[in-house]
């Protein structure tokens, strides 16, 4: 346990002088649409939660609907070839917010889909098998300079569905340098996440970085992330990447 | 098959001079806003498509996201018991707007969730299995007076998973007399709607007529249906009803 704390107290201490980013944290910044939100295409669909990790190339909607303190923020992801993949319904409300901090409330119903090898009336077929997931999330964040925030995220989920996980615990400190200007137009924002989740009796932290590259009036960007894990005994890949090109509007 | 004809012959002279409505067109007359959507609140989940109807009850939100002539139009139905039911991802897109006649086209990607009873790594459960429909629609309307609608819809589907449908066919003649002021403040919209389905090799005709209960100013309606075939092939209750509380914003 003592040799967890100490990779945990580091990658924290990491995770806060290396940068991450809340996705929509930039919007604050600008006013703020009635509707807004992104398009992205990855090569590879991968979720922090490894079990929700699709890993075949993934197209993803996000939205936000309403500008005020409550916001409904679908996401929809599908695999290329028109499978779904997750559907989450947030429902987000921000409790509180000052020039420097910002805290946020989130009730997510999930839908996740896997294709399963099914057995009916005796014959055997591959379905596509949804299962649904509630919880909720806390996310405060403070920005220690106009682009500089550091923040955390508490997630409880619940899966409804008896073949699926009871209880998953999921605690992340991010942190977020943005508009790191590398030319006139051009603009990075590196961002690091480390996590510790915990579903049923297992656990592991994992450490993800990520950078955007984005053009300055130009609606497309690009991004990469990495996401290790340090010391888990979940199962599922210890090293991802993924590339996306991102549409927002 | 003389009878059928002439029996869809009475139903649909019946449609034109009784009334039905499309579904957002009263919108056309308001100033459109770039997101707009109800949420119903059903007694009994009603499909025209008699394989589609869930019979439990359930709770629909519907939206149109955009405002020019291209939108999308999301269609999210649960039961009440937070199973989802079925989810419409509809794009659609104005061909042409006088100030008599409209003509609309859009394309529809369709999950539909079922729960099967199915055995997987050789224990039997129940599992929601999600099924996926590609098609296309299109909608031509004509106002006969301000209030008086006609119109018809032409629907074809096609089931992407073996274990449904391959090809669905679906075209609706529908009347609508909107706006019957019954008081100062409430009025009332009276709809009509002859259909023919065919799926695969089975097919049947329908009498669906509805009516809408609406004060001026309040964001709620409440709304009636009622499903009865009139000659069919196809499984499912020859009479079905169904009662709303609708909420517009």
């Amino acid at each position: 346990m003592k040799p967890t704390c100490l990779i945990a107290g580091a990658m924290l201490f990491l995770s806060l002088i290396l940068p991450a980013r809340f996705a929509f944290a930039q919007e604050v910044e600008q006013e703020r649409k009635a509707f807004a939100g992104t398009v992205s295409l990855t090569n590879k669909g991968v979720s922090h939660i490894p079990s929700f990790t699709l890993g075949k190339p993934a197209v993803l909607f996000n939205m936000r609907i309403g500008k005020r303190k409550s916001t409904f923020e679908p996401q929809l992801r599908f695999s290329t070839r028109g499978k779904p993949w997750a559907f989450m319904f947030r429902w987000r409300y921000q409790m509180l917010q000052t020039d420097k901090f910002r805290l946020g409330v989130v009730l997510s119903p999930v839908l996740s889909f896997i294709t399963s090898s099914v057995t009916e009336d005796g014959d055997p077929r591959d379905a596509i098998i949804a299962r649904r997931f509630i919880g909720g999330q806390i996310q405060p964040e403070y920005s220690l300079t106009k682009n500089l925030n550091i923040g955390m995220l508490f997630l409880y989920s619940r899966g409804i569905e008896e073949s699926t996980f009871r209880n998953m615990n999921f605690i992340n400190f991010i942190t977020r340098l943005s508009n790191i200007e590398v030319s006139d137009e051009w603009t990075v924002t590196l961002n690091s996440q480390v996590y510790y989740l915990r579903i049923d009796e297992k656990s592991g932290t994992y450490f993800s970085p990520s950078a955007v590259l984005a053009k300055r009036g130009f609606p497309l960007s690009l991004s990469a992330m990495l996401n290790r894990a340090f010391h888990t005994d979940l199962p599922g890949d210890d090293f991802l990447w993924s590339a996306s090109v991102i549409y927002s509007y | 098959m003389k009878t059928t004809c002439l029996i869809a012959g009475a139903i649909l002279f019946l449609s034109l001079t009784l009334s039905a409505r499309f579904a957002f067109a009263q919108e056309v007359e308001q100033e459109r806003k770039a997101f707009a959507g109800r949420v119903g609140l059903t007694n009994k989940g009603v499909s025209q498509i008699p394989n589609f109807t869930l019979g439990k009850p359930a709770v629909q939100f519907d939206m149109r996201i955009g405002k020019g002539k291209l939108t999308f139009d999301p269609e999210l139905r649960f039961a009440t018991t937070g199973k989802p039911w079925d989810f419409v991802f509809r794009l659609q897109y104005r061909v042409l707007q006088t100030d008599r006649f409209r003509l609309r086209a859009a394309l529809n990607s369709v999950l539909n969730f079922v729960t099967s009873s199915v055995t997987e790594d050789g224990d039997p459960r129940d599992a929601i299995e999600a099924r996926r429909f590609i098609g296309g629609q299109i909608l031509p309307e004509y106002s006969l007076t301000k209030n008086l609608n006609i119109g018809m819809l032409f629907l074809y589907a096609r089931g992407i998973e073996e274990s449904t449908l391959d090809n669905l066919n679906f075209i609706v003649f529908t009347a609508g007399l909107s706006n019957i002021e019954v008081s100062d403040e409430w009025t009332v919209a009276l709809n009509s709607q002859v259909y023919y389905l065919r799926i695969d090799d089975t097919s049947g005709t329908y009498f669906s007529p509805s009516a809408v209960l609406a004060k001026r100013g309040l964001p709620f309606s409440l709304s009636v249906m009622i499903n009865k075939s009139l000659h069919t092939e196809i499984e499912g209750d020859s009479f079905l009803w169904s009662a709303s509380v609708i909420y517009s914003y």
